[in-house]
């Protein structure tokens, strides 16, 4: 796909930037890097999913895999896109179910706020956040409105720890 | 990530911990499996607010734990009045037709339940309950749209309709192959992706996904560190994308993409750009992809 554009893109930023293959290594990238990783994820203490958490696409893109044990599953794509100087998530479910929330890192955490489109359900305003918990943990917190960011309640709020090995 | 689609158990677990105010000392006793001291507070708490969908739902539980399937159902009926788990009630109702031998109604709430959109497959397959009334014509009726729920995007044309870009190409630009691209589905077929593989230049991926929400198809595509959004929809036999992609100093940039299925399986793909707010056009990308010969 557009070869063209791409080869205009190379030429505009070969004079001022990093190689592109070289996302990974810009500042703003790193500041996601804390979530990549192999998790267990708990819910109140409980083990309800497995997350495998990748940096792919020369480090541009953090590629989530949600695996439950529930059933379903998801994945997002990660970037941070240098137009807006935000990331960005896009999360689609094998339910169907898609999301988009942008934000930056800010107060120790990534914050992002946008939609979240449940499959044949009506859209409602979502935020979430991701905190890194030293010494290897993550927590995502997310919350939902129904009217309009006037109240909010949360929906989940998990904790991501580091996978078990089960050799 | 956000699990609303996940799992109606996952929703419940999750819903758990949030629980404060006069619920809460209950909440505690059904965490710690003391059915007979949860139903007994959750009774309380409806009791002071008949309209408590959660509470409704919580003693369902406990009393269904200590075997008062009638009871229990009640108070799921409740939950399903006052729009807890709206889904997810409806289903327990069922099973608990089911535990009653009450195949016809079973059946049902687990219709009732499908048309809410539940899609807990695994609950109406591994609960021991619903064994009984597995032969009812009715109940694998209901069974099948929940398996529908639970994969829309196989079973749903709007979902398809970008069927035709599946498949292993050779892209050809004026008649000179310069690329490879395989495009493949994901996720039940809910996310389709390209991955782009010139064989000069820097590779790129693409998501295209349908969102049911706003009834359009989305792509986002991402080379060399750059993303590129673009939606639109299925029409007059092409996929139709526009996007509008800012600038530096503030200007945008409109997109014009679309895919058209051609004859022996090929797809034609256009890009076209405009930087005077859609007056003219140019070309930016018009490829011919052909699939790749099976070796």
């Amino acid at each position: 796909m557009r070869p063209i554009v791409i080869l205009a893109l190379c030429l505009a930023r070969a004079a001022t930037a990093a190689p592109d293959k070289n996302c990974g290594s810009r500042p703003e990238y790193k500041q996601f890097q804390f979530w990549i990783g192999e998790w267990d994820v708990q819910v109140d203490g409980q083990v309800v999913a497995k997350s495998s958490i990748q940096s792919i696409a020369g480090g541009c893109i953090i590629l989530e895999n949600w695996m439950p044990y529930g059933g379903g599953a998801g994945k997002s794509w990660n970037f941070y896109n240098r137009a807006t100087g935000k990331w960005e998530q896009v999360w689609v479910t094998s339910a169907g179910g898609v999301l988009k929330v942008s934000g930056v890192w800010k107060d120790g955490a990534i914050r992002e706020e946008g939609l979240a489109y449940p499959p044949g359900g009506k859209p409602a305003m979502h935020r979430h956040s991701f905190t890194p918990m030293p010494p290897d943990r993550v927590r995502q917190f997310c919350e939902e409105s129904d009217d309009g960011g006037k109240t909010w309640h949360a929906v989940f709020d998990g904790l991501y720890a580091p996978a078990k090995r089960t050799s | 990530m956000f699990r609303f689609i996940g799992s109606a158990f996952l929703a419940c677990a999750t819903l758990v911990a949030q629980t404060t105010g006069p619920a809460s000392e209950a909440e505690a006793l059904f965490q710690k499996q003391d059915w007979q001291g949860a139903a007994r507070a959750f009774q309380s708490a409806v009791e002071q607010d008949p309209h408590d969908g959660r509470s409704w739902f919580r003693l369902g539980s406990s009393l269904y734990r200590l075997g008062r399937n009638e009871d229990s159902r009640k108070a799921y009926e409740k939950a399903v009045e006052n729009n807890f788990q709206t889904p997810y009630a409806m289903a327990v109702v069922a099973r608990s037709y089911a535990h009653d031998n009450d195949a016809a109604k079973a059946a049902e709430w687990l219709d009732r339940a499908a048309g809410a959109g539940f899609m807990g497959l695994a609950f109406v397959d591994t609960d021991p309950e619903f064994s009984k009334v597995k032969a009812d014509p009715g109940f694998a009726r209901a069974r099948g749209r929940i398996e529908k729920n639970a994969h829309p995007c196989e079973s749903t044309a709007e979902y398809r309709q970008f069927d035709f870009w599946i498949g292993e190409w050779d892209v050809q630009v004026s008649g000179q192959t310069i690329a490879n691209s395989r495009i493949e589905k994901m996720l039940d077929g809910c996310v389709v992706q390209e991955n782009w593989m010139p064989f000069g230049g820097i590779e790129g991926k693409s998501w295209n996904f349908y969102n049911s929400g706003t009834k359009k198809w989305e792509q986002v595509w991402m080379s060399a560190g750059s993303a590129l959004k673009f939606e639109g929809t299925f029409h007059d036999g092409a996929l139709h994308y526009e996007g509008l992609t800012p600038l530096p100093a503030g200007a945008k940039r409109h997109e014009k993409l679309t895919f058209t299925p051609l004859p022996q399986g090929r797809v034609h793909q256009l890009w076209e750009q405009s930087t005077d707010g859609g007056k003219t056009w140019t070309t930016a990308f018009d490829g011919i992809y052909i699939p790749k010969k099976k070796s």
